[in-house]
């Protein structure tokens, strides 16, 4: 057996432990030793998880200028996401406090121009239909 | 245990068009992830833009007192590297530019990059960058030789295994019991799910949540482990494949997402069943097959207590003659591996 062959399967076996261990760090490990355990390649970082627990409160972003139309969030953010923009800019304001006001402020036009950020929040496994709760974020105009 | 039986997946060579296919998709799923980030890039890298820290910090730190116009040309070093990779130009080199730069601006801002879409990204670009190859079919100096099986392996061993511990995790969260589903489903109009399924009251029924949260586990747990098996790869491979196009058809996920995870099993395929899948003249003549016996049928039913030859002419004797191997008309045979 030459060097190249036993090389390459050191390195299969180490690449399908690691796999594993990225696995079992978020899985078993959690319930084992309480906690996750961090590894510090990218691909092992965060386990591998597709939707496992989904949030029963969630927030609809709208925004509306002075003619009060409504449009979706999405719209203000200049960067194409091909088939997911609305959810992209759901999870970034979800995920980050300052995000919104950020976004707001980038797309005003003139320094009259006035925006107002409509979330609705529904909870879903008690009515999907109507929103359980409303807040509004206003950036802009001479306030 | 024989060793080189139990290596036998990751060494050898195998037909270049699965991984060449996984390699188009993946960059490109990459390309269209990261170009708009890169393009503006003043929303996300700009001086006082909102940043979120999720890979690795020390980038995160230092990657903020980076003179704009070296971003920019990192910018477009990234976006050159994932056009070669998707073009088939020495991908290995344009893998580890493309990955350092893709890791680099994730690090530098992960907030429009979607986490855990990159998960499976990372592990495919690392392997991309240490293996090599894939630019044998489909590429402008494409030799059409074989490649070797090491990477298209290794690759399919991460998404398979991804697909498998994400039905683990379901089943942790206690998924059977929890109708999880259900409360995807229930999102309203603008947030993850798409108009359509917001819009169709038949998916928001518990019959038809309950379905698909044990369908979804069933497909999560169970076809990593058939498209392993030969007999039940194809079923298995049409299942996924489903499963994977309802995600994207009724959830708002990146096109990386679903690029990764619909490609990468292609790679499950032997030879054989690739030649099989692939050979359109054996499909157009089975079709073409199919279609002459069954005029022959309709014919000689139409003519119940004539003889089917005097009727039907030459076409439909012929066929049936065919089938039950006459001689004179080579039989057709399996097609087998292709050589390349």
């Amino acid at each position: 057996m030459t060097r190249l062959v036993i090389a390459r399967r050191i390195f299969v076996v180490v690449w399908i432990l690691l796999g594993l261990a990225g696995a079992l760090a978020h899985t078993v490990a959690e319930r084992a030793v309480g906690h996750t355990i961090d590894l510090p390649l990218p691909q092992l970082q965060y386990g591998y998880v597709m939707f496992n627990a989904n949030p029963k409160r969630v927030p609809v972003y709208t925004y509306a200028r002075a003619d009060g139309e409504r449009h979706d969030l999405a719209d203000l953010d200049p960067r194409p996401a091909f088939g997911y923009k609305r959810a992209r800019v759901a999870l970034d304001a979800m995920f980050s406090a300052t995000y919104l006001r950020d976004l707001c402020n980038r797309a005003l036009t003139s320094r009259d121009d006035q925006i107002t950020i409509f979330i609705d929040g529904y909870q879903v496994d008690v009515d999907r239909d109507h929103p359980a709760m409303a807040t509004t974020e206003v950036c802009g105009g001479r306030r | 245990m024989d060793a080189a039986k139990l290596f036998a997946p990751f060494e050898g060579t195998r037909d270049p068009r699965p991984i060449a296919v996984v390699r188009i998709a993946f960059f490109t799923g990459l390309l269209l992830h990261f170009a708009p980030s890169l393009i503006w890039l003043d929303v996300g890298y700009g001086r006082g833009a909102v940043r979120t820290d999720a890979w690795n910090h020390w980038l995160f730190s230092h990657l903020s007192h980076t003179p704009p116009a070296l971003v920019r040309v990192f910018a477009i070093v990234t976006l050159l590297a994932l056009v070669a990779a998707i073009a088939g130009i020495r991908p290995r080199i344009a893998a580890l530019v493309a990955g350092f730069g893709c890791y680099a601006f994730a690090s530098f801002n992960s907030i429009h990059l979607q986490t855990l879409a990159l998960v499976p990204a990372w592990a495919i670009l690392l392997l991309w960058m240490i293996c090599g190859g894939g630019a044998n079919a489909y590429a402008p100096r494409a030799s059409g030789e074989r490649e070797p099986s090491l990477l298209g392996s290794l690759i399919l061993f991460q998404i398979l295994l991804a697909v498998l511990f994400s039905g683990v995790e379901k089943l942790l969260a206690g998924w059977p019991w929890s109708n999880e589903m259900g409360i995807v489903l229930a999102y309203p109009h603008g947030f993850m799910v798409r108009d359509w399924v917001a819009a169709l009251p038949i998916l928001h029924g518990p019959v038809m949540s309950t379905l698909l949260t044990w369908g979804t586990l069933a497909v999560e747990l169970g076809t990593p482990i058939l498209l392993l098996v030969r007999r039940t790869r194809l079923a298995a491979l049409v299942v996924y494949e489903l499963f994977f196009l309802g995600i994207i058809a009724m959830l708002e996920v990146p096109p990386l997402f679903y690029f990764i995870f619909a490609s990468v099993p292609v790679l499950a395929l032997d030879d054989a069943q690739l030649a099989r899948l692939t050979d359109v003249r054996s499909w157009a003549r089975r079709w073409a097959r199919r279609r002459t016996s069954s005029r022959a049928r309709r014919a000689s039913a139409g003519s119940s207590g004539t003889p089917r030859h005097d009727r039907a002419g030459s076409a439909a004797p012929c066929t049936a003659a065919a089938r039950q191997g006459a001689p004179g008309r080579p039989r057709r045979t399996r097609p087998s591996a292709r050589p390349t």
